[in-house]
């Protein structure tokens, strides 16, 4: 799940986050458009292609963003592990879940970025932005989400019949 | 995947990206950055200017409503200053006019002049009058003289209580004793069809272009010194005994609003003389 169309796929959501999501920002929040089928990626297929997307999808929004090259990766690298301890793959699932970690995922990932920053002295005040682009981003995630890993299922299964009529 | 191994990998990927973090803060990735993100920014510049134009659209057509209200709004305070403008500019015109005729009644300070408003054009295209809304309530009489700042109109040729009739010296009926203002040569401006012809100029009198014909004040029919017009063209017949020349007004009698009444001119009737 992490050939080429992959890559293809996550530059496609790249430029989508860079472009067409800040025409919709409410409130100071936005959706992390790379973040949920990272998360996505992560219940469906497990911690190492979570892993990989996170690196990879990470690496190119850094690419064009004013952010540290890693910052992002670093980012979705806690949220992805943290959502698969927190919400193993294993058992019947709720539909409330991806969206709950779509929650914890922006909590992790903005709180990252922000000490990422913080650090390397590019930003002030992480706690006013937790509270004005966190939080609603938080709220915005929870319900993009579903749409997205509904997508990223069909996504996942065709992919996996495709294989294994392969074999 | 054992346990070991998934925390080895993460280890690893959390390894990896503190370290591209720290490379990357301390400008040592700059130029591949530069390289790899050239084909990203470059599709981001497509996808931009897409987003742009939907978004562009998008707005238009959500502050459609507004701008039509919008709109609406400016078209009624457009009419509304149009209207003011159409006013004042009549206001202005009023003002012009008035201040010629004030300007011209204090160059003639023996006459008395009534200013009155043209109301009427004569309908026929025989007969060059007009209709003024000043009659005998106001102490019009027929045979007064009419005039603007820019010269003699006619004169009073029918009056009624509230409104007067005014014979132009354009109509074919009209001959008004002139004199040529340098020369002091005498002669009688007709109507003609197409203006004013002035007649019965001696021969030895030297007549050129540009030359002002006011009024002689002979026959007693108008007071004496009122600018009639300016001759355009003399022209002689070797058979006639006199020369002709061609006079144009200073007034467009197609567009009097205004005129003024000399009211204190008594016309002289010399017919018990003949």
């Amino acid at each position: 799940m992490v050939g080429y169309l992959g890559v293809v796929v996550l530059a496609i959501v790249v430029i989508v986050q860079a472009t067409v999501i800040p025409e919709i920002r409410i409130a100071g929040g936005m959706p992390d458009l790379l973040l949920l089928p990272v998360l996505a990626v992560t219940l469906l297929s497990g911690l190492n292609f979570g892993l990989v997307w996170a690196i990879i999808g990470g690496l190119l929004q850094d690419l064009i963003s004013a952010v540290p090259l890693g910052t992002t990766s670093l980012g979705l690298v806690c949220a992805v592990v943290a959502v698969h301890l927190i919400f193993d793959q294993q058992g019947p699932r709720s539909l409330l879940i991806p969206s709950v970690a779509a929650v914890a995922g922006t909590l992790i990932l903005h709180g990252v970025t922000l000490l990422v920053l913080a650090l390397t002295g590019r930003s002030q005040m992480p706690g006013q932005f937790l509270v004005y682009v966190t939080l609603p981003s938080m709220i915005y995630n929870a319900v993009v989400m579903l749409p997205v890993y509904r997508l990223s299922g069909l996504f996942y299964r065709s992919e996996r019949s495709r294989r294994v009529k392969g074999l | 995947m054992r346990r070991s191994s998934r925390l080895l990998l993460v280890v690893i990927s959390v390894f990896l990206c503190v370290a591209l973090i720290m490379l990357s803060v301390s400008g040592v990735l700059s130029p591949v950055q530069g390289i790899l993100a050239t084909p990203l920014q470059f599709l981001q510049g497509l996808a931009n200017s897409f987003v742009t134009r939907v978004s562009n659209f998008a707005e238009g057509i959500v502050e459609l409503q507004s701008l039509q209200q919008r709109n609406r709004e400016l078209e009624a305070a457009l009419a509304a200053y149009q209207s003011e403008i159409v006013e004042l500019r009549e206001i202005r015109s009023d003002y012009d006019r008035i201040a010629a005729f004030l300007k011209y009644t204090r160059s003639r300070e023996n006459e008395e002049f009534l200013v009155a408003d043209v109301i009427g054009r004569d309908i026929s295209a025989f007969n060059r009058v007009i209709q003024i809304n000043r009659g005998t309530r106001d102490g019009l009489r027929e045979g007064m003289p009419v005039v603007t700042e820019d010269g003699l109109v006619g004169r009073i040729s029918r009056v009624s209580a509230n409104a007067s009739q005014v014979t132009l010296i354009t109509d074919t009926v009209s001959s008004v004793n002139a004199r040529l203002l340098s020369s002091r040569a005498e002669g009688a401006v007709q109507g003609q069809v197409g203006g004013l012809r002035m007649t019965f100029i001696d021969l030895g009198t030297r007549v050129q272009e540009g030359d002002t014909v006011i009024t002689s004040g002979l026959g007693g029919n108008f007071p004496e010194g009122i600018i009639i017009g300016q001759v355009t063209s003399v022209r002689q017949a070797e058979s006639e005994l006199f020369r002709e020349a061609e006079v144009r007004s200073l007034n467009n009698f197609d567009r009097l609003e205004n005129v003024m009444v000399i009211t204190n001119f008594q016309p002289v009737d010399l017919s018990v003389f003949e």
